[in-house]
């Protein structure tokens, strides 16, 4: 019976997301603690978490299974899946715990520190509480992220060996193949019902529960990504003035909102910074973009070894490999920023579900259900709906699985709106594109950068589900693209080929981010903050 | 009459301050956030500190609960130094600081969680203390069922715990509304007065009526970087009544330092 076969395949699927999720949940209270407590462990920690979790984890993937496989031949496979729904769902477990360590208020760490607890005590009584409320927030989020990578989870192939387990991601795929529709339809019901099930008897009943561990003081953080901020990156001019300059509107809000720069009392003033330019900071700037780099290095040559690192090195300069390179991330890069337009106008829908009542009670819900439903499931569908041009799935592909972040953060962050502001706003009889301008653009920026950079670095990552996809024996690819050299190189087993272009996408999705996401985001929400 | 008559010097000092200094260090620059300030408390002593708003007054009360180590300087507690917290000192917070997750035993048992490893006796204690604050029968609700003035009575419980010697109080009432601020106040002053360990209280306020209602001797310093200014006396029987004449005298002197 295939319902049965479905059903056993879902229960598989969700034991390796739960699995994937309880250990996640572990080591982001290890790691986010540690980092959350220890300055010199902060450095290192957020760093790095920053950098994996914006590199396509799913190319590191073919070593993570011939590791387990070789060392545990009977649960390898397993073994290796599990390790990859992880990577999906760690990184803002981590970021959750250490953002709801960093912002447990002073008095509280004060009192702690004056009663004098042990360290376990101080975990036990505070840090792991006040992580809880954050942590229930980004479950559905990281149980997304799971279900994202659950077929190439679930369908491990590396060169000559491949492997395929029982599971819903794999099923929808071999379904996929035999061309049933009726059967494929069946899977996907039972994953919308397995889907709304976990929703209302997981995440709901948790959300409750975690409301008794806030803070009735602390207002909610507009980031679900924070960014490792440096005193440097705000000194430095050139794109502070671009951003000044093309970006932003010079203070369109200044008499509401009043500028104000997120310093600690006893700093210098942002004049006399911006004097201290000098040689060793500069050092320090390129160490920021190049350290992460060289760790990226040192963790391939641990996995593999430094006569590989070489070859990679060599690969570059062969057979004209950079020049694909590039052109393969320019083509990647401009599939990105197409989805990205197309998936902008989300944001009225996050005002609408802050005004419009209707929208928030009824359609919000559903968004948020949406956001969770794996993208990868829909590409049998978009076959259906697109016929076989992958250029269009991929983009669809990018901008199923990005725009919910754009939705979400921007809502977040028009949520902490204060409601005598909206009501100045209804006094004043601005008209609706005033309103916008003058209100809720200024309002959600913080919001729709953050929601931007976790977009646009998930959309690198979701290139290689997007660029290159394999159904059955067939494969639909596009000519062009990063994510489609990665799959490529990891379906012919070709290890050089596949790290170099991993650490090519590493190295662009590195400068973005430190060059200009991070700057970007920093000037925004020093600039749209409230006064508190 | 001299309003600044200095009291006869026959207690002993239980805290001493020795030219505490504070600095913080900028990459670049210095900032001098507290200048030498030497200061005593003697046994069964009221202080209380004032000064203009970011003068570094709730620095101070931090360097003296050990929660910041001071640039220059030592503190003596009974003679001997001190360095980091100590169960003999214990803080109130302005926002009460309790852990919304523990019910209110809970967070009065937390103060001691070392100091009385067990389990039955420190319960006794933190339900007796709950008892002697007056919130008999509230000791399993958590901190968001409780009112304003209740969660303070927590809070000063809570300090109560481990007990201490001093207790410092970071504005104490500042967050309540007034009619609760003033009903918890003698009330607050009878409690800590009538504690066995208890050998002094040093507040942070400025709110100057309720300084010259509370304390012996009020402290008042200068605009950052912070220096003493003037040590007055505040020479009132208990209970102090807003109306007396003598009241509204130290009122505006104190105001008068603080310019």
């Amino acid at each position: 019976m295939l319902i049965v076969t479905l059903i056993e395949a879902l229960a598989l699927s969700w034991l390796r997301l739960f699995i994937g999720i309880v250990i996640s949940i572990l080591l982001a209270f290890g790691l986010g603690i540690l980092a959350g407590v220890n300055r010199t462990a902060e450095r290192i920690i957020i760093p790095l978490i920053d950098i994996l979790q914006s590199i396509p984890i799913l190319g590191f993937f073919p070593v993570a299974v011939l590791f387990f496989i070789t060392f545990f031949p009977i649960i390898g496979a397993e073994m290796a899946a599990v390790f990859l729904i992880i990577t999906s769902q760690l990184w803002n477990l981590i970021f959750a715990v250490y953002e709801s360590v960093k912002s447990i208020p002073s008095y509280i760490l004060e009192t702690v520190e004056l009663s004098k607890l042990s360290v376990l005590q101080k975990i036990a009584k505070v840090y792991i509480p006040s992580s809880w409320p954050r942590i229930i927030d980004n479950l559905p989020l990281s149980w997304a992220g799971g279900l994202f990578f659950l077929s190439s989870s679930e369908i491990i192939s590396l060169g000559t060996t491949s492997y395929q387990l029982l599971g819903i991601g794999s099923m929808t795929f071999i379904l996929f193949s035999l061309g049933d529709y009726n059967d494929i339809a069946i899977a996907f019901l039972l994953l919308f019902l397995a889907l709304v099930a976990t929703h209302m008897l997981f995440f709901r009943p948790l959300n409750i529960w975690s409301q008794k561990f806030k803070y009735e003081t602390t207002a909610e953080a507009t980031a679900k990504v924070p960014w490792f901020i440096s005193s440097f990156f705000r000194t430095t001019k050139p794109l502070k003035i671009l951003a000044k300059h093309v970006f932003i509107p010079r203070r369109p809000l200044a008499p509401i909102f009043k500028k104000q720069y997120a310093e600690p009392p006893y700093t210098l003033e942002s004049h006399e910074k911006d004097k201290i330019i000098s040689l060793s900071k500069l050092i320090k700037f390129f160490k920021w973009i190049i350290t992460p780099i060289f760790i990226i290095l040192i963790l391939l040559g641990v996995f593999l070894d430094l006569k590989a690192i070489i070859n990679i090195v060599n690969y570059y300069f062969k057979q004209d490999m950079l020049l694909l390179l590039v052109t393969s991330a320019a083509y990647s890069a401009l599939r990105i920023a197409i989805a990205t337009a197309i998936m902008l106008p989300i944001i009225f829908l996050a005002i609408l579900a802050v005004t419009n009542s209707f929208t928030k009670r009824f359609l919000l819900p559903i968004f948020l259900f949406l956001a969770s439903f794996p993208a990868p499931m829909f590409i049998p569908y978009m076959f259906i709906l697109f016929g076989n041009n992958v250029e269009l799935i991929s983009i669809a592909v990018i901008i199923s699985g990005s725009i919910w972040y754009i939705f979400y953060n921007t809502y977040s962050s028009l949520r902490l709106l204060p409601s005598d502001l909206k009501e100045v706003v209804e006094l004043s009889k601005l008209s609706k594109l005033q309103k916008f301008t003058k209100l809720y653009l200024p309002a959600m920026l913080p919001g729709l950068v953050t929601g931007l950079v976790t977009a646009i670095g998930g959309a690198w990552n979701a290139l290689i589900v997007a660029e290159w996809i394999q159904i059955g024996n067939s494969v639909y690819s596009v000519n062009f693209g990063l994510g489609k050299i990665l799959d490529e190189a990891a379906n012919i087993g070709d290890l050089n080929l596949l790290y170099a272009s991993l650490l090519f996408m590493v190295i662009i999705v590195v400068l973005l981010d430190r060059l200009f996401w991070k700057r970007l985001y920093n000037y925004v929400t020093n600039k749209f903050k409230y006064e508190t | 009459m001299s309003l600044e008559g200095i009291k006869e010097e026959s207690h002993h000092p239980i805290l001493i301050l020795k030219d505490i200094s504070f600095i913080i260090t900028n990459k670049q620059s210095k900032f001098e956030i507290i200048h030498k300030i030497n200061m005593e408390v003697n046994e069964k002593e009221f202080i209380a500190i004032t000064g203009p708003s970011g003068c570094g007054k709730s620095t101070l009360l931090r360097i003296i609960a050990g929660l910041i180590k001071p640039t220059n300087g030592e503190i003596l507690l009974e003679g001997k130094p001190l360095n980091g917290p100590t169960e003999k000192i214990t803080m109130v917070f302005q926002q009460f600081a309790l852990l919304p997750w523990l019910t209110a035993l809970e967070n009065v048992e937390l103060s001691a969680l070392r100091l009385i490893p067990d389990k039955e006796k420190r319960k006794e204690k933190a339900m007796k203390l709950l008892e002697i604050v007056g919130l008999a029968g509230f000791e399993y609700f958590y901190p968001k069922e409780l009112s304003g003035g209740m969660r303070q009575r927590v809070a000063i419980a809570r300090a109560l715990m481990p007990d201490p010697e001093i207790i410092l109080m970071d504005e104490p009432f500042s967050n309540l509304d007034q009619p609760t601020a003033s009903n918890l106040r003698y009330e607050i002053l009878n409690i800590l007065r009538s504690s066995p360990t208890l050998k002094a209280i040093i507040m942070v306020s400025h709110n100057i009526e309720e300084i010259v209602e509370l304390a012996d001797r009020v402290i008042i310093l200068s605009k950052r970087p912070a220096e003493v200014v003037k040590e007055i006396y505040i020479d009132i029987p208990h209970p102090r009544s807003v109306r007396l004449p003598k009241f509204s005298s130290y009122v505006d002197m104190i105001y008068g330092y603080l310019g």
